[in-house]
C-alpha cells in the first residue's frame, strides 16, 4: 500500500459494517450475556483516580540554580518565595524546541522519501523552520545559563511536555505515516509551541527580564510564521490537492502575521 | 501439505541467515490485516520466546549442550525478533493487549476441542473462561481510558462478555497445580497442545509485566497488576500439565516439534501472502533445527525419537472464530472452580484456602471490578448512542 494513497478505499476490517452479521452477534451477545459489576462506572473511575491523585508525589522538582550571580532581584525574590515557575517553563521550552528540531528532521525525511512531491510545499522553507527550532533551543539554553539555571536538567514541565509529545514522535517516526499526515502532526506541535512562547514571554516581562524578552520576541515572530505557514500548507494539501504553496508567498512575516 | 518430521530436512542451520534489514520488515496493518494474522504473530512470538528461555535454562545445567543450544538459540532469537516486530507501532499497548487476550481465547478454544485427553481439555476450557473475562475487563479499560472500541482489534470474531469474574480467579497455588500427562502414553498432539498453550500464556505474563508500568493511569496500572497475577497462575497451571519426568533432551526435541507444528498451522491458515512466506521460511528453518536436535537426542539418549514424537503432524490448529463453542462453555462451566488438581462444578465447593487467599488480596478493592463497573460492551464504545442498523 502506497503511503501517499493512504486515503484510498480498501479492505479496512475495523468496523462493524465489515462483517455486520458477526457484529450483531457480538453486540447482542454483550447485551444479553454480560453480568457487569453493579454501580456507576464513571463515579467508580473518578473515585479510584482521586484516591491516587490525593496521595501522589509530583513528577519531580525544579533544579536549584547553581549560581545566583547575575540573577535579577525580581527573579531572586520569586525564588525566595518558592516560586521557580520561570526556570520550570524555560526548561520546558528547551525540551520542546529540542524535540521540535528532531520532529522537523523526521518531516524532512518524509519529504525526501516520498515518491511524488508534486503538491508538496517548498523544502527549503521546512529546512529553514528546522534551523529556527534549533536556534530557539539554543537561545533558551543560553537564557537558562544567564539566570543561573542548568539547561541540561529536565524540569517538571519539560517532563510533562515530553510525555505529551511522545505521540508526535511516534507518528513522525512511522514510515507508513506519509508527508501530509506528518505535516498535520507538526501543526499540532506548532500550535502548542506558539502558545507556550506567549506564556514564557509574559513571565519574562513580569520579571523585568527585558533583554530576554527582546530575544524571545524574535523567536516568537519566527514561531508565528511557522504556525501560519504550516497551517496554510495543511489546508492547501487537504482542500485543494494539486496546488502547492510557494515559499515566496508565505515567507514574508508582514503577510502572514496578522 | 503433509510433513514427515523424520524425513523432511528443511533448511540446514548453516543456511539460516538474517540481516538487520531482513529482521526488521514492514509491519502488518492494524486496520487492514485480518485479526488472525495478528493472533498468529503474537502466538509465534510466544512460542519462540519459550524456545529461548528453555534453551537458556538447559544451558545453565548442561555444559556439553551449551554450544549446540547457543547455535540454535541464536537463530530463534532472530526468528522471534522478526515476528514480534511485525506488530505496527500504531498499536497502543492496550490494543496489543486485546490482541493477546484474543490469542488466549481463540487458540485455547481451538485446542480444547481437539485435545483427546478429557482432563486436559477441561483444563483448557477452565483457563479459557478466565482469559475470556480478561478480554471484557481490558475492553472496558480501553473504552474508558482511551475512548477506543476493542472490536477494532477483534474484528467481530470474539465476544466481549463477562467470563469467570477476574476477582474470583485468584486462588491459592495449591489449587493451581494440575496432573501432568504421562510422557510414555500421551498422544503427540497432547504434548504439542500443552507446550503451545503454556508458551502463549507465559508470553502474555511477560508482556503484562513489561507494559503494566508504562501506563500512567492508576486504574490501568492496577488492572495490569491484577491480570498479570492471573497469567502467572495460568503459567503455573499449564506448565504443571507437562510431564516433569521428561529429560531435558526430550523437552528440547518437543520444543522443536512444537515450533514446527505451530508454523505448519500458521502456513495452513495465513491470508496475508507476505506473512505466509515468513511462516513457510521458518517452517523450513524449524525442520532444519529439528534434524540437529533429533541427532543429538539419538546420540545422547541412545533411543528412538519416535518414543517422544510422531513423524506425522496432527491437523493444524484451527484459526477461526470459536464464538459458539465459547458461549457453550461459558453457559455450562462458568461456575466451575479448581480444588487441588481437580475441578468442582459449583463455587460453594471451592477450597477454604483459596477463598481466604483471595479475600486478603481483594481486601482493599478489586481493580477488575472497578474498571468494568456497569460496563456492557457496545460497538463504537459505550459513548455511542447509535444501534447497529441492518440494511439489506
Amino acid at each position: 500500500m502506497d503511503t501517499q494513497k493512504a486515503t484510498e478505499f480498501g479492505m479496512n476490517r475495523t468496523g462493524t459494517k465489515y462483517n455486520l452479521d458477526e457484529a450483531i452477534k457480538t453486540a447482542e451477545g454483550a447485551k444479553k450475556l454480560t453480568s457487569p459489576p453493579k454501580g456507576d462506572g464513571l463515579t467508580v473511575f473518578c473515585d479510584k483516580r482521586m484516591e491516587y491523585i490525593r496521595e501522589s508525589d509530583a513528577v519531580g522538582t525544579v533544579p536549584t540554580p547553581t549560581s545566583l550571580k547575575g540573577m535579577l532581584s525580581s527573579l531572586m525574590e520569586k525564588m525566595k518565595k518558592g516560586d521557580h515557575s520561570f526556570i520550570d517553563k524555560l526548561g520546558e521550552r528547551i525540551a520542546f524546541e529540542r524535540t521540535g528540531t528532531r520532529l522537523y528532521e523526521a518531516l524532512i525525511a518524509k519529504y525526501e522519501g516520498s515518491a511524488d512531491k508534486a503538491n508538496f510545499p517548498d523544502l527549503s522553507v521546512i529546512k529553514k523552520f528546522h534551523h529556527e527550532e534549533l536556534s530557539h533551543f539554543r537561545l533558551c539554553c543560553e537564557a537558562m545559563e544567564e539566570i543561573g539555571g542548568d539547561p541540561t536538567a529536565v524540569t517538571p514541565s519539560a517532563d510533562v511536555a515530553g510525555v505529551a509529545a511522545a505521540g508526535w514522535v511516534q507518528a513522525l517516526g512511522d514510515p507508513r505515516i506519509n508527508f501530509k499526515q506528518s505535516l498535520e502532526v507538526i501543526l499540532q506541535a506548532e500550535l502548542v509551541d506558539n502558545d507556550c512562547w506567549d506564556v514564557l514571554i509574559g513571565m519574562a516581562e513580569d520579571l523585568g527580564l527585558n533583554t530576554l524578552v527582546d530575544k524571545f520576541e524574535v523567536a516568537k515572530i519566527e514561531e508565528d510564521i511557522h504556525l501560519s505557514t504550516i497551517r496554510a500548507w495543511v489546508k492547501e494539501m487537504n482542500l485543494a490537492p494539486g496546488t502547492s504553496i510557494k515559499s515566496s508567498e508565505i515567507n514574508r512575516p508582514s503577510q502572514v502575521i496578522n | 501439505m503433509s510433513l514427515d518430521l523424520l524425513k523432511d530436512k528443511g533448511t540446514p542451520i548453516e543456511k539460516q541467515k538474517f540481516t538487520w534489514r531482513d529482521i526488521v520488515q514492514k509491519p502488518i496493518s492494524k486496520l487492514n490485516d485480518d485479526a488472525f494474522t495478528r493472533i498468529r504473530i503474537i502466538l509465534m512470538n510466544g512460542i519462540e520466546h519459550e524456545a529461548n528461555r528453555f534453551s537458556h535454562f538447559f544451558a545453565r545445567v548442561n555444559k556439553e549442550m551449551q554450544l549446540p543450544l547457543a547455535k540454535i538459540r541464536r537463530i530463534e532469537q532472530h526468528q522471534q525478533t522478526m515476528i514480534n516486530w511485525l506488530l505496527g507501532a500504531d498499536h497502543s499497548p492496550l490494543e496489543t493487549t486485546i490482541g493477546y487476550e484474543q490469542v488466549a481465547i481463540e487458540v485455547t478454544a481451538a485446542v480444547a476441542q481437539k485435545e483427546p485427553d478429557s482432563y486436559l481439555a477441561q483444563n483448557y476450557r477452565y483457563g479459557l473462561l478466565e482469559d475470556f473475562d480478561h478480554m471484557y475487563r481490558y475492553s472496558a479499560l480501553m473504552d474508558r481510558l482511551e475512548g477506543k472500541d476493542a472490536n477494532n482489534i477483534l474484528q467481530n470474531y470474539t465476544d466481549v462478555i463477562t467470563g469467570r469474574p477476574t476477582i474470583i480467579e485468584h486462588r491459592d497455588p495449591e489449587d493451581d497445580l494440575r496432573n501432568h500427562y504421562d510422557r510414555k502414553n500421551a498422544a503427540f498432539i497432547t504434548k504439542l497442545h500443552a507446550l503451545t498453550i503454556m508458551s502463549g500464556e507465559q508470553q502474555t505474563h511477560n508482556y503484562y509485566m513489561n507494559i503494566g508500568p508504562l501506563f500512567s493511569d492508576p486504574i490501568a496500572r492496577q488492572l495490569y497488576a491484577e491480570i498479570a497475577h492471573i497469567e502467572e497462575q495460568h503459567v503455573t497451571q499449564y506448565e504443571s500439565i507437562i510431564d516433569p519426568h521428561e529429560t531435558l533432551m526430550e523437552k528440547w526435541l518437543m520444543h522443536e516439534a512444537t515450533e514446527i507444528y505451530n508454523y505448519y498451522s500458521c502456513v495452513a491458515y495465513e491470508t496475508d501472502p507476505r506473512i505466509k512466506a515468513i511462516w513457510e521460511r521458518f517452517l523450513d528453518y524449524e525442520l532444519g533445527q529439528f534434524q540437529v536436535v533429533k541427532e543429538l537426542f539419538k546420540k545422547v539418549e541412545n533411543r528412538d525419537p519416535e518414543e517422544v514424537i510422531s513423524a506425522k503432524l496432527p491437523d493444524p490448529i484451527e484459526y477461526k472464530s470459536q464464538r459458539d463453542f465459547i458461549r457453550d462453555v461459558l453457559k455450562e462451566e462458568v461456575g466451575f472452580r479448581s480444588v487441588g488438581k481437580d475441578f468442582v462444578k459449583t463455587p460453594e465447593e471451592e477450597s477454604r484456602i483459596s477463598r481466604e487467599y483471595r479475600d486478603q488480596l481483594n481486601s482493599q478493592g478489586s481493580p477488575s471490578e472497578s474498571v468494568a463497573t456497569g460496563y456492557i460492551y457496545k460497538p463504537g464504545t459505550e459513548l455511542n448512542n447509535l444501534d447497529l442498523v441492518v440494511k439489506h
